[in-house]
């Protein structure tokens, strides 16, 4: 080799730094295709230490489909269903938008459903303070659909099915995941009678997921609830509540607006996460890809921003002249929606409401709510008894008696 | 963290039972450390995604052995590093190929139906195509095997031609993924079928 041609070994280096241009990658590969240059590949690849890299997230629209080619891939036989509305249509389309999430605060005449104060799913208090002997499960996939005439639908995710839907309509149910762009019209013709607004809303314990009729994907966590038409017309127009994660599906042309009690979100194609519990202090609004317009209230003259990616507008209530905006780390404000529990640093309060949604209990601080603040993940399919042990670990102590969960300094 | 090695066993101990909820638990705790790893092995993000995809599709076919694994991340490391140095190397033995012609001389070469024509890589991917859901299977059929054009295809659909877009990523991710599950590193040639 004469002086100028560069050495295998520098050519390595430039690569795996990121910093090699054209030239110098095709000229590696020239060098890799001879099988004498195996031993040195094998060497730099064994010695990049996956601990020291900095961290990279893997791109998020394509977790859905991914998982879904997986157990397709890898299913004994095809994934065929003797029922006919598989044929139909696929059961969810891959959104490049982000995902928005709305905090929702204050009721709305058409929220209709309630909290019940649970008492299954516990052992007898004998006011020893230990943990449940029958520990309480985590939540599940559960909803409750209300229909344009106010009837009442419980929906679970056991195998699909036609759930009706009330005058002369049908809604596709697969698993945990209602689609509306598989809507059976029958009876009237579209256009002779107006648009059917549908509620769908989620128990404390209970999660659900939703395909607009659009094809925009909706996932909905624990005590939350959406409003929409089960056919859109000039814009895509929604109400929420609770905690909703939404991809939505690009249409110039038709507008997508998301409503809460103190905030309009508009939505110039992406994914969003709302957070708009009541029992929070703030309605957040999480931008994960795109651009959206966030409105404090509904007036022309309300406070307004404009969102990019990795932000987050804070809403506090009775201050319409001001919208924080501030960085989040968007994976972990929308790990609730992969199936995970994340904190980061996050205070002992703002951790157990998080809890008592998904498990459905009262938390209560008799000597105080502790200053501590917790970082790490917990799946959210871990009963509460494994999820308290967790804490435990981080000096989080706290008791269970019945549906309360007693924390102790 | 204490806490997710707890739960990464639990998650386990269900994904070796079949629950496809455990084990997309699992793949949303790991798949960013999978996922840092494989790009910083073959600086690509494309690729990267490829290799994690196998990855966990491999994890979720050996899904039955899956408590005997000691260390899930050092098992996933291992996994990484031996599909990053067989990307290389097909990258390496087609580059050239890659460089030097057009993407549609490539599609019509001697070479790709070579390839295209060994029966088993054939018969697999006609299999793939076969268990599609009906849309993503009209839309491959269409603007793959009838080479019609975004446009036609979403005409003769009756769909936008963004949703066939849709339709047609899904599809190939689909096709891709029933290959890397039967073919072994097939990464490299299904990335110049895309191409």
């Amino acid at each position: 080799m004469d002086q100028q041609t560069p050495s295998i070994e520098w050519l390595l280096n430039r690569f795996f730094n990121g910093e090699a241009s054209a030239a110098e990658k095709a000229l590696l590969f020239e060098y890799l295709k001879d099988p004498a240059h195996d031993a040195v590949l094998k060497q730099w690849i064994n010695n990049i230490e996956p601990a020291k890299l900095n961290a990279l997230s893997f791109p998020e629209e394509s977790a859905n489909a991914m998982l879904e080619a997986i157990f397709r891939a890898g299913a004994q036989e095809p994934e065929h269903s003797a029922h006919v509305v598989h044929k139909l249509r696929p059961r969810w389309y891959w959104l490049a938008a982000a995902a928005i999430l709305f905090f929702l605060l204050g009721t709305g005449a058409w929220f209709l459903w309630l909290p019940k104060k649970g008492n299954s799913g516990t052992t007898g208090n004998d006011g020893s303070g230990k943990l449940s002997v029958l520990p309480i499960q985590a939540g599940s996939n559960k909803a409750v659909l209300v229909l344009n005439d106010g009837r009442q639908v419980e929906l679970d995710d056991k195998g699909n099915q036609l759930v009706d839907a009330g005058s002369g309509d049908s809604i596709t149910r697969s698993n945990s995941m209602l689609d509306y762009t598989d809507l059976h019209r029958s009876g009237k013709q579209e256009g002779e009678r107006g648009p059917d607004f549908h509620t769908l809303s989620t128990p404390r314990g209970g999660q659900y997921q939703l395909t607009l009729p659009d094809g925009s994907r909706v996932w909905l966590n624990a005590a939350s609830a959406i409003r929409f038409p089960t056919a859109f017309g000039n814009e895509r127009a929604i109400e929420v509540k609770g905690e909703v994660y939404i991809e939505v599906q690009q249409n110039k042309n038709k507008p997508f607006i998301v409503r809460s009690t103190d905030a309009t979100v508009q939505v110039l194609g992406t994914s969003i996460n709302i957070n708009a519990y009541e029992n929070e202090e703030a309605a957040s609004v999480t931008l994960a890809n795109g651009s959206v317009r966030v409105l404090k209230g509904r007036a022309q003259t309300a406070a307004q921003v404009v969102l990019q990616p990795g932000q987050q507008a804070l809403l506090y209530p009775g201050n319409d002249k001001k919208i924080e905006v501030k960085q989040v780390d968007v994976q972990q404000q929308i790990a609730w929606k992969n199936g995970l529990f994340s904190f980061r640093s996050t205070d002992i309060a703002a951790l157990m409401r998080q809890m008592e949604r998904w498990y459905n209990v009262e938390v209560v601080y008799p000597k105080g709510v502790p200053a501590d603040r917790f970082s790490g993940t917990i799946p959210r399919s871990v009963n509460l008894n494994q999820f308290l042990e967790i804490l435990r670990y981080s000096d989080i102590k706290a008791t269970v008696d019945g549906r309360s969960v007693i924390i102790k300094p | 963290m204490l806490a997710e090695s707890y739960n990464i066993r639990h998650l386990l101990e269900l994904t070796a039972r079949s629950d496809q909820q455990a084990f997309t638990q699992l793949f949303h705790l790991l798949r960013n450390q999978a996922y840092t790893h494989a790009f910083a092995l073959v600086q690509s993000s494309v690729m990267a995604e490829e290799i994690v995809q196998e990855v966990f599709l491999r994890l979720w076919i050996k899904r039955e052995s899956l408590t005997t694994i000691g260390n899930i991340e050092a098992y996933l490391s291992t996994m990484i590093r031996h599909r990053a140095f067989r990307t290389l190397k097909n990258i390496a033995r087609y580059n050239s190929i890659l460089q030097e012609t057009s993407q549609a001389e490539w599609l019509f070469s001697q070479q790709l139906q070579d390839l295209l024509q060994q029966k088993e890589f054939a018969a697999i991917i006609r299999e793939a195509i076969d268990i599609l859901p009906p849309q993503q299977k009209q839309a491959w059929m269409l603007n793959r095997d009838q080479q019609l054009p975004r446009s036609k295809v979403a005409e003769i659909m009756g769909l936008s031609p963004e949703t066939v877009k849709v339709h047609l990523a899904h599809a190939m991710r689909s096709v891709k993924a029933y290959c890397q599950a039967r073919i072994e590193f097939a990464i490299v040639l299904l990335l110049m079928m895309e191409k």
